[in-house]
């Protein structure tokens, strides 16, 4: 099994800025300029979200801090309470003092309430969930909890990009400079977990949080900066929550998601507010659902040693189990998906499936027992004094499926990997992108119609939105002929009109 | 999916749909007994004992005797229920219209067989099941009967129950849902089961609160009337207990989950999904003609549904619409297959343009028209209509008019003053006449009664929403994939008109936005024809945003109309 030790480490002081046909770019970076090597991406929008550019939730309490605690009468004291922490808080105040008549029947109050608890817990196990630190341990973004930019959405067909930061809003960035930048916020939507643009539209978008989803229409050519919740769609089920991970069909009529308290898996017709229920035994929760490029499967894994394979036409399920303790806590297709490459939580190996048995001289290729193969060791090397490595957080594929990047737990590069298909399915060690001293990647995502090749985008803990391009200059001409984007469109009306 | 497309007939495949879905309501019932003498024959610490006696029970004869009407009566009200679930549904256009709906023979039929089974249910589980209220009579004291009266209670409580139901639930709610996905039906019924029976038991509690209500008031004289009729003696201690009403409520519960256990197995069956054959054949279904059978709405529904499916997962399915014929060389198939698309999408955009028109006029008919120079020049060619709110802004088309006033009132001089007068006072007299009787209905109701309710027109179009989503996403990928697979280049003389009906279609969709009662802020958020507006909406929208993305760059080669091409431009911009 190859390992991370293949890697080429940039010179000392040097990053990675871009691939070019093969090979990779570096520059020292002080002076680290994308320009000096390629105009792809001079029409993308520059996006660094500073702390001051952030909303962020005040809860009222920062006043507190400044005045001295003061002896005032008990009623007075929980008149107060009351007010500024609500019911329950006032049971326990009340409680922990010693006016007998009041302090035990609010003690009384609180078993009770504390029973009902209980029963409804038996009843429904779904209301065990506890906030945001269980979205923390789940989610695709490395220290989900803390950083300022938590995912990174690309338009299918547009230069557009969506971006959650830690305040819980969506800003939307277009490719023009001096555009509007919508932000998306609302008072429902609270910890958001992951965003996806909804296919074969140019303006709705799917936000998932704590409570459910919400699906917004982000009209382009609004003037409204801030839409208003009247414009989406509010989903939400009781049991349904946290949600953890959405995917779109690629036809864009059926949404799926995947919540980490509930074990079954919703596919929603959003319009209609209709729900389907994808439920198989195993697990207590889901963590991650992503519908191949192709359409025909979807890939769903739980919270324990199971993960599935959705024939999305039969809606049957292949169940693969992971050999020892953990869960996946990651996985891409690749090689336009007939492949799956993923990750378990705490491991350091890259394991690969191939899905799509193709191949005709294969008769019996049902009694071949599927499995997957571990493709790449990523155990925590160390070189030229940089630490890298470790367990995966988060893998992306490029839309075509031929590179792939992962994100790290503890180290602080991404890898970049070339993914090969045939004879077998393999990954070619690329590059290693760095940020500047101190940074931290967050998340990664791959722009979705980059015609030059491909394109990574990262995260940076400062803020900083990072692009890292892959580009084959040859593949010009076939770019023009293939891809149907949206200038060649505006370049049709220019015409008829 | 596992139909086989051997059907001949509409009759032959929605017979065999029904059919299996009355046989399973009837099955459930038995099952349901079974479950319920199995928990009220509960021996813990004797577990053997506890199923033998259970098994017992449900096998004696005297069990049989009981169950066996019981499943008739099942049989007969799902056989009379099926039919609503197949036949086109009328929508009526009055209140009076929809009053008069429901008092039909076959409701009445309907309510006394709601009647009879919630009496019998509650009769049939309470006397297998044991306990106190086995029996409607028990003997009190040396060989006279007496009235149970908590029994008696139960038994009045499943003729409440059936009456609720019917009034309440059923005949409101009649429509099929097609889930989202479709997994087997053993899955579905999983998934469903545990949730159906919560509903069920929660959506009771109300109509038994009613009846205690109503029991509490008038209670004591059933109970007499009924007595009296048999000779039954009053027990000495008629009280009953809280459990009797736990029981009722129970009941209620079962009555509720197995009436909507009967709902959801039709919709379990008719909605599966079947494969048409493609082939133009005589004397056979095929997909192309189901499209269009609007009399039968389910067989149209499956078919729009089977060409969605089969243009998105089945490649040498929608070969069969990519191929010429032999002999002869004709792309029949994809043919007729436009042609009855276009057709749907066509009659549709009729419809909603029909029922959207209607809807203006009413509104501008509604706003209070200005009449000083209507009462002045009787004779005026196009009386000006200003309304009264904008009297007070400075009207630039107002002074417009004003001026041309001169040039009126030549034309008009030549009537003779004392007939214009006579005329206008016939006017004012029409028009109070008028005002009177438009009061008088009002205030009789005749207005509410007989007045043309403004929706109906667009509920039946949305009722069918599901018909257009699929038919528009299923024609939008088979274009798309003509592109690749399609070696003849049949699809691209349609491509014109596929795309301009869609377009049409959606300019129809368009004005249905504008209709008040049809925005969020009237229709709340549960409302059905609110979603199922903006589902239409957005499905033609992805449709021609999927032709639109795929055929790019080949756009401009296709003739299409200016207005048209503006209005996909409209569409597709970032």
């Amino acid at each position: 099994m190859k390992g991370l030790h293949e890697f080429e480490v940039p010179n000392d002081g040097e990053i990675c800025l871009c691939e070019i046909n093969g090979r990779v770019h570096s520059m020292n970076y002080d002076y680290a300029n994308l320009n000096a090597f390629t105009d792809a991406l001079e029409s993308y929008p520059k996006i660094h979200i500073t702390r001051d550019q952030l909303h962020l939730v005040s809860s009222g309490d920062e006043g507190k801090a400044l005045f001295l605690p003061v002896d005032v009468s008990f009623l007075k004291q929980l008149t107060q309470v009351y007010y500024e922490q609500g019911f329950t808080e006032a049971l326990h105040t009340a409680a922990s003092h010693n006016q007998w008549l009041i302090s035990k029947s609010s003690r009384l109050i609180l078993d009770v309430l504390k029973y009902i608890k209980k029963v409804r817990l038996i009843f429904n196990p779904n209301v065990r969930y506890s906030g945001p630190s269980l979205i923390n341990e789940y989610a695709q973004a490395r220290n989900w909890l803390n950083s300022t930019i938590r995912c990174i959405a690309w338009h299918p067909y547009c230069t557009k990009v969506a971006v959650v930061t830690c305040d819980d809003s969506v800003r939307i960035f277009n490719s023009e400079c001096g555009a509007l930048t919508p932000l998306l916020r609302c008072k429902q939507q609270k910890h958001v977990t992951c965003i996806a643009w909804r296919p074969l539209s140019n303006t709705e978008i799917a936000v998932g949080h704590e409570d459910g989803v919400i699906v917004w229409n982000v009209d382009p050519n609004s003037l409204v900066v801030r839409p208003s919740i009247s414009n989406a769609v509010v989903l939400r089920r009781l049991e349904h929550r946290p949600v953890i991970s959405l995917a779109w069909s690629p036809r864009g009529d059926k949404l799926v998601t995947a919540a980490a308290c509930d074990n079954t898996i919703l596919v929603w017709d959003v319009e209609l507010d209709q729900t389907s229920s994808l439920k198989r035994s195993g697990g207590s929760g889901n963590i991650l659902v992503k519908w191949s490029p192709t359409g025909e499967r979807l890939f769903s894994c739980s919270n324990t040693l199971v993960f599935r394979i959705w024939n999305c036409h039969t809606w049957d399920c292949e169940r693969w189990t992971l050999p020892s303790m953990g869960r996946v806590q990651s996985a891409c297709w690749a090689a336009d998906g007939s492949a799956l490459l993923f990750a378990a939580a705490g491991d350091t190996v890259l394991y690969g499936a191939v899905l799509d048995r193709d191949n005709a001289f294969v008769f019996d290729a049902e009694s071949l027992e599927k499995q997957a193969c571990p493709l790449f060791d990523l155990t925590c090397v160390d070189l030229e004094g940089i630490p890298f490595g470790g367990p995966v957080r988060q893998i992306e594929a490029d839309p075509k499926g031929r590179h792939a990047a992962v994100l790290f737990q503890d180290t602080d590069c991404v890898a970049v990997f070339g993914v090969v298909k045939r004879p077998q399915l393999a990954l070619i060690p690329s590059s290693l992108v760095m940020g500047l001293a101190e940074e931290k990647p967050t998340t990664i995502s791959f722009i979705q119609d980059f015609g030059a090749g491909s394109c990574l985008t990262i995260g940076w803990s400062s803020g900083r939105m990072q692009y890292y391009p892959i580009i084959y200059s040859d593949l010009g001409e076939s770019r023009n002929n293939k891809s149907v984007n949206c200038s060649s469109f505006n370049s049709f009306n220019a015409k008829s009109i | 999916m596992d139909q086989s497309p051997s059907a001949v007939t509409y009759k032959d495949l929605l017979l065999k749909k029904l059919s299996y879905s009355v046989i399973c309501s009837v099955i459930s019932q038995l099952a349901l007994l079974q479950v319920y003498i199995f928990f009220t024959n509960t021996n813990i610490f004797h577990p053997l004992q506890w199923i033998s006696s259970t098994f017992s029970v449900f096998t004696s004869i005297s069990t049989w005797l009981y169950i066996i009407p019981f499943i008739t009566i099942i049989f007969a009200q799902s056989i009379i229920c099926a039919k609503d679930y197949v036949l086109k549904q009328e929508y009526c256009s009055t209140r009076f219209q929809n009053f008069l709906s429901v008092l039909s023979i076959r409701n009445f039929v309907l309510l006394i067989l709601n009647v009879v089974i919630g009496s019998t249910l509650v009769w049939l589980f309470s006397s297998l099941g044991g306990g106190p209220y086995q029996s409607l009579i028990v003997d009190c004291n040396m060989l006279r009967y007496c009235l149970n009266e908590g029994s008696f209670l139960l038994i009045i409580s499943g003729i409440w129950n059936g009456v609720y139901y019917f009034t309440k639930i059923y005949v409101a709610k009649k429509h099929l849902s097609f889930p989202v996905i479709h997994q087997r039906k053993l899955l579905q019924f999983k998934a469903q089961l545990i949730p159906l029976l919560k509903e069920s038991i929660i959506s009771s509690f109300w109509p038994t609160f009613y009846f205690i209500i109503i029991y509490m008031l008038w209670g004591d004289s059933f109970a007499d009337h009924f007595r009296n009729m048999f000779g039954l003696l009053k027990p000495n201690d008629s009280y009953i207990g809280l459990q009797a009403y736990f029981y009722m409520w129970i009941f209620g519960g079962l009555y509720n989950f197995n009436m909507n256990l009967m709902q959801f197995f039709f919709n379990l069956f008719l909605t599966e999904p079947v494969e048409f054959p493609l082939q133009l054949l005589p004397n056979s279904l095929c997909l192309q003609e189901c499209l269009n059978v609007s009399e039968w709405p389910i067989i149209q529904n499956l078919a729009c549904y089977d060409l969605n499916n089969l243009a998105l997962n089945s490649k040498p399915r929608r070969q069969a619409f990519f191929t010429l014929s032999q002999p002869g060389g004709h792309p029949h198939n994809w043919n007729s297959l436009v042609e009855s698309v276009l057709k749907l999408f066509k009659e549709y955009t009729d419809q909603i343009e029909k029922s959207t028109t209607v809807t203006e006029n009413l509104h501008k008919a509604a706003i209070p028209t200005q009449t000083i120079f209507q009462q002045n020049f009787p004779t005026l060619p196009n009386p000006i209509k200003s309304p009264e709110r904008y009297q007070n802004f400075r009207n630039m088309s107002l002074v417009y008019h004003t001026c041309m006033d001169d040039d009126i009132t030549v034309e008009v001089s030549h009537i003779p003053i004392r007939w214009n007068l006579l005329q206008s006072l016939i006017d004012k007299i029409k028009q109070k006449v008028n005002n009177a009787i438009n009061f008088m209905k009002i205030l009789l109701g005749i207005n509410f009664l007989f007045g043309e309710l403004p929706q109906a027109n667009i509920q039946k179009c949305l009722a069918n929403g599901y018909i257009v989503i699929w038919a528009s996403q299923g024609i939008s990928d088979l274009v798309c994939s003509s592109l690749l697979e399609d070696q003849y280049g049949i699809v691209q003389k349609d491509l014109p008109a596929i795309i301009t009906t869609l377009v049409q279609l959606k300019q129809a969709l368009d004005k249905l936005n504008k209709i008040p009662a049809l925005t969020r802020k009237m229709a709340g958020y549960n409302d059905f024809n609110f979603k199922m507006k903006n589902a239409v909406n957005y499905a033609v929208k992805r449709s021609l945003f999927n032709i639109c993305r795929t055929f790019g760059k080949f756009l401009n080669d296709i003739p299409l109309s200016k207005d048209t091409v503006f209005y996909l431009q409209s569409l597709y911009k970032v």
